[in-house]
């Protein structure tokens, strides 16, 4: 009897329990909410105020672009109806399409899109270029803008539809806000609306479908083609810990896990309600980067015996790990897989420990320590970093490793003091999609001293080579270009690829449509 | 009375001017910058320099230091560096989560450990006594995150009976609100359980050895009242003392249970904005923080008067 009674007592708790369950569950959002985890933290929404890829990809659904690269990364017209490009090839007129419109309602017009490339071209590495080389801006009427070279620039159209710094549009009246001052107001005309109210920086930001949109006719390609927005609502979810994602795809609370681990992959592949995939044609570039301005990297020499330090394929075992994901070797500095990609010119990416040393002797290196920063926080290049650490203590180099959070190490490498007063000498980052495949978007790869990148590569006769690039208009010749560029830059090594690798997404097998777009996009994504 | 809790508050002004300054110095001197943060990690030296020239982070430490402090005694804790939003926003809307966890926790830990130390106490020696100790020991030396996991694993993934991961305010109901706070509150709760169930046990141990208990038996006294009403209000202060400290260690505890189970507290906000270097957030949190903690010691250190009348004499 008293057991009868236990058993009633349990069952009836069992059944309270459920009830409050499934009244939580979140089963319960729309089906037309699609929830994803990002990489990061969404903090800054202003994509001229920083090159973090959060705030890329947030401004990928907020904004919408002149131009947008396809899947043969060729430049496509985005809000351009139509163009055309003087004889000279000095005048490009653009049109835009009709009936865009501003989130607030305002029709978007040729003086909001002029006021935004003035604004990215303050930032952008290929829009200083092509200011450097305009004469100006005209705005003929509502819909039409012409951009006016003073020197030729071949590069126009590729400059306004770079993937991982696009010049994305904004009304005039923000665009128009000093540099210096971060924007706050997400107002864009891209397929969804940020809502700002609901946008709680550590915990996530929500946007909805834009009534107003007005997608092109053509299927998306890439970035390219129609954004028709199949979602009424996007929630960004900012979960730190990989862990608690995982189990939250698994039990189907989320839907989207934008950057798993790679060491996920097999049993996120195992599970028949998860689906696996690489939206990435390209990859991700790892590359160790020497501090050109301190001994013994201010040398080209000490610099070429990297190359002879570097193993790809075990740089890429290390960081990587499931060889389904990464190239046992990719030489060109310009990504495997591109257009520019080439084998001209390359030299070591072997590892020759006794041409290295002898190269490291040429260079005049005769044992001082070699500052090495190495992120604690960033297991990708920690492991990357740990393999050329290997090889460079091998070589008999005086390796100074210092562990230290990746907030400190951006900090730190952009100071330009002495390696033994708080400076450095090597640190491994990366950089990815088609950017790093152009050798003026490559932001790495320019070598103009000063004016470089940090690590302040500094190579006269590569950055000629590198003008000269960008000022030819042909792509044929462009691309013989190419080879010459490269066999410079394995002369003067601005830094040292470290492999390539791809960074797949995950969802659930209910989520259809996701594009392979480069960087994780939103548009053409139903939920089934 | 009216004399200590004046002493108390006067103290406790010049701990926070003390924590002031030492928050702001410490999170300047350490390395990092929050500038290069918010440039991105393709952003170039010059791009570091200009944010850092607009947020005034090239300004004299001493002239950011008054100007912060002259914001402060104004009650405005500043701007993130970041987000742009007010540091008191940020904080008041991570506040929820964090009270809500902190609160299941404590009524999941005091609920079941004082019944726990109590009974132990009174069947020392016996296998209940020794089940309960055993249980103690298990949860003191699980680490917090393998709990969590464990519990997803179990409840979550397996029985599908609770939610992984997030928060629910109240105001969506109360169901989606505890559900989502019971795998956390009993991660976090466990070692709290533990800690506090050897102190009620030992403590009770100790009292129910006392003349005045004797006496209590040999009057014919049932057990209850003797354990409830005499034995546990005289072993009331130093549960109550462990309780409070609890209440700190509980602090430390929150930040990896708000990272287990992606609870959008108060401690993700300040590993946000340590790892980012977002000096008006940390400081504002580590202020607050530590008004918090100096004014729980002060309840505690009133409470002991409500349960030992000697202590409210005491000049």
């Amino acid at each position: 009897m008293v057991f009868k009674r236990a058993i009633r007592k349990i069952a009836s708790a069992s059944l309270l329990i459920a009830g409050i369950a499934a009244a939580a569950c979140p089963a319960l959002a729309s089906d037309k909410t699609l929830r994803a985890v990002v990489n990061a933290d969404l903090k800054i929404i202003d994509p001229t105020w920083s090159t973090a890829y959060v705030t890329i990809r947030h401004s990928y659904l907020v904004y919408d672009n002149l131009f947008a690269l396809n899947s043969k990364f060729e430049p496509k017209p985005q809000m351009v109806d139509s163009y055309t490009v003087s004889p000279d090839r000095m005048i490009y007129s653009f049109t835009l399409r009709k009936g865009m419109k501003w989130h607030d309602g305002t029709p978007v017009t040729a003086a909001d899109c002029v006021a935004s490339l003035k604004r990215w071209a303050q930032r952008n590495a290929m829009g200083q270029h092509m200011t450097r080389a305009m004469e100006g801006y005209e705005i003929v009427d509502d819909l039409t803008f012409r951009i006016k070279l003073k020197e030729k620039f071949g590069l126009v159209l590729e400059a306004l539809a770079g993937a991982e710094a696009p010049a994305f549009m904004m009304p005039k009246r923000i665009a128009e806000q000093p540099i210096d001052k971060q924007i706050t107001d997400p107002i864009g005309s891209g397929p969804f609306i940020m809502k700002r109210d609901e946008w709680q920086p550590g915990a996530k930001a929500v946007y909805v479908r834009n009534p107003d949109y007005i997608p092109r006719n053509e299927p998306a390609d890439y970035l390219a083609g129609g954004k028709v927005a199949k979602l009424d609502r996007v929630e960004w979810l900012y979960i730190p810990d990989n862990n608690t994602t995982l189990s939250a795809l698994q039990a189907g609370e989320i839907d989207y896990f934008e950057a798993p681990p790679l060491d996920f992959v097999q049993l996120m592949k195992s599970d028949p309600n998860i689906t696996v995939l690489t939206i990435d044609l390209l990859g991700v570039q790892m590359m160790a980067r020497p501090n050109s301005l301190f001994p013994p990297f201010d040398n080209y020499k000490a610099r070429q015996a990297l190359l002879y330090l570097t193993n790809q394929a075990e740089a890429m075992q290390a960081v990587v790990g499931d060889p389904d994901y990464y190239l046992k070797s990719c030489v060109t500095y310009f990504m495997c897989g591109s257009e520019n990609e080439t084998k001209a010119g390359v030299v070591g990416l072997t590892v020759d420990i006794e041409k290295a040393k002898a190269l490291f002797k040429e260079a005049g290196y005769k044992g001082e320590p070699i500052v090495v920063m190495l992120p604690t926080d960033r297991p990708q290049y920690q492991a990357a970093e740990n393999v050329l650490i290997a090889a460079m203590r091998k070589a008999g180099l005086n390796v100074d490793v210092q562990s230290q959070d990746w907030a400190t190490i951006t900090a730190r490498r952009a100071k330009k003091d002495a390696p033994d007063k708080g400076g450095w000498n090597l640190f491994v980052t990366s950089q990815g999609g088609p950017d790093p495949a152009s050798p003026l978007a490559n932001i790495w790869f320019n070598s103009q001293c000063d004016k470089a990148n940090i690590g302040w590569a500094c190579d006269e006769e590569l950055t000629k080579l590198v003008s000269a690039w960008a000022q030819e208009s042909d792509p044929a010749k462009r691309r013989t270009m190419v080879d010459a560029i490269q066999t410079r830059a394995f002369v003067s090594v601005p830094y040292v690829n470290l492999g390539q690798y791809v960074q797949p997404i995950a969802f659930r097998s209910n989520i259809k449509g996701v594009l392979k777009a480069g960087v994780p996009v939103y548009w053409n994504i139903e939920k089934q | 009375m009216i004399n200590f809790v004046l002493r108390k508050i006067g103290s406790t002004a010049i701990v926070m001017m003390v924590v002031a300054v030492i928050v702001f110095v410490m999170i300047r001197v350490g390395p990092g910058d929050p500038a290069a943060v918010i440039a991105g990690d393709h952003a170039t030296s010059e791009d570091i320099d200009r944010i850092r020239r607009s947020l005034g982070l090239d300004e004299p430490m001493l002239y950011q230091f008054l100007h912060w402090i002259g914001r402060l005694l104004g009650g405005d804790l500043g701007q993130s560096l970041f987000s742009r939003k007010p540091v008191l926003e940020l904080i008041a809307g991570r506040l929820e989560p964090t009270l809500s966890l902190a609160a299941t926790t404590m009524t999941f830990a005091v609920c079941s450990a004082i019944p726990l130390g109590i009974v132990a106490a009174w069947q020392v020696g016996r296998w209940i006594d020794r089940a309960v100790m055993a249980l103690a020991t298990v949860a003191f030396s699980f680490p917090i995150f393998i709990i969590g996991y464990g519990l997803v694993w179990g409840f979550a993934l397996k029985l599908r009976w609770l939610p992984v991961q997030g928060f629910r305010p109240l105001s969506q109901g109360p169901a989606p609100y505890l559900t989502h706070l019971v795998l956390p509150s009993l991660t976090l709760g466990l070692v709290f359980m533990a800690l506090l169930t050897r102190m009620t046990r030992s403590t009770m141990i100790e009292v129910l050895g006392e003349d005045y208990i004797r006496t209590a038996r040999s009057k014919g006294l049932s057990q209850l009242p003797i354990l409830f009403k005499h034995a546990l209000r005289n072993a009331a202060v130093p549960i109550v003392t462990t309780i409070g400290s609890g209440i700190a260690l509980l602090i430390g505890g929150v930040v990896v249970a708000e990272s287990v189970f992606a609870i959008p507290g108060v401690g993700r906000l300040t590993i946000e904005a340590v790892t980012q270097r977002d000096y008006p957030v940390i400081q504002g949190v580590l202020l607050l923080a530590s008004l918090a903690y100096v004014l729980i010691n002060l309840l505690v250190d009133l409470s002991y008067g409500l349960f030992d009348p000697r202590i409210r004499s005491i000049p």
